[in-house]
């Protein structure tokens, strides 16, 4: 038996590891890969919350597959962004993609 | 047999707890590693992890999804990237905080050295930055743990193996109460995939998407220029 408050501990956990990792961090990817975990946080916990419903409510579950359609789509396109900025500038830090002319 | 029991109760709990140190220290050492790569791998092994607490808490078609789509796709998706821009700086040390931030922000492994003090202040910014930034996750944390003590959230354990699945639940609800962001759901992962293959593709004038030897050369060697400027 597992109380279902320890997960939401968890995800509540695991967003602000993830969330120091982003503001950490200053290579483009890595950022994005610590958003990654921070979305998969919320994911936790709307399962945790899903499971808190009356039974035959599914809502929660469902919520966690939209989150991870759009991180699916966010994933593309930011890495596509940053191959594009990589290949056009050669830097993947933050602080030195400082100008708005390619 | 009592002993017996109580062990296969507790063990849930037990494995809950293993998953979530593994998930917990992997997604830390996403943002700590030095390599990029070494990062991406930590990645997988946390969203495992978050598999394995789907699992646990009964939700077995979103731990399916969760390995297909995270494992399989997003985190191929990073390797490939980071593997096809072979760039120093994507695999090196950048990124990295703390001690090996020096050398990292500013690249002054590439450039000429400015001076040590000019570098001992960038490490001192750098440290400030990780300072700043845990002072944010932490405040983060306690404000939300904090609420979510204080909000008094029903106690609800799972039964360990349920056997229930879910998959019928999820349908139901995702094409009937849900079918318009479902539709618009499926419109936005379509933009979005058109728009990086529009972004990533490499633009010749000539050939267009495909390239030959040459074109790839002068790639090659605008990517080059591109370093240089």
């Amino acid at each position: 038996m597992i109380d279902v408050r320890y997960a939401v501990v968890l995800g509540v956990l695991l967003f602000a590891v993830g969330l120091f990792g982003a503001l950490r961090s200053t290579n483009a990817v890595r950022i994005l890969m610590c958003i990654e975990l921070m979305l998969n946080a919320v994911n936790v916990n709307f399962v945790a919350f899903a499971r808190m419903q009356p039974e035959g409510s599914a809502a929660g579950q469902v919520f966690a597959i939209f989150v991870m359609a759009v991180a699916a789509a966010e994933a593309a396109v930011g890495l596509a962004i940053i191959l594009q900025v990589v290949r056009q500038r050669g830097v993947a830090h933050v602080d030195r993609i400082n100008l708005l002319k390619g | 047999m009592r002993f017996l029991d109580g062990l296969v109760l507790f063990l849930p709990t037990l494995g809950f707890f293993v998953l979530g140190a593994v998930i917990l220290v992997s997604a830390w050492m996403v943002g700590r590693v030095r390599r990029i790569t070494h990062a991406a791998f930590f990645m997988v092994l946390a969203f495992t992890g978050v598999a394995g607490v789907f699992v646990l808490l009964g939700a077995d078609f979103l731990a399916g999804s969760q390995v297909l789509i995270y494992v399989g796709a997003i985190a191929v998706m990073f390797l490939f990237a980071i593997m096809v821009s072979d760039l120093k700086e994507l695999s090196g040390p950048a990124g990295a905080s703390g001690p090996a931030a020096g050398s990292g922000p500013g690249g002054s492994g590439s450039r000429a050295p400015e001076g040590d003090g000019e570098a001992a202040a960038s490490r001192a910014t750098a440290r400030a930055w990780v300072v700043l930034a845990g002072l944010v996750a932490v405040a983060f944390a306690g404000i939300v743990l904090a609420a979510v003590a204080k909000a008094g959230l029903p106690v609800v354990s799972v039964p360990a193996a349920s056997g229930e699945p879910t998959t019928v639940l999820i349908g139901r609800e995702l094409f009937t109460k849900f079918l318009v962001p479902f539709e618009v759901a499926s419109v936005v992962l379509l933009a979005a995939l058109v728009g990086a293959i529009v972004l990533a593709a490499r633009e010749d004038k000539e050939s267009g998407l495909g390239e030959g030897a040459d074109s790839g050369a002068r790639a090659a060697g605008r990517r080059n220029g591109g370093a240089v400027a």
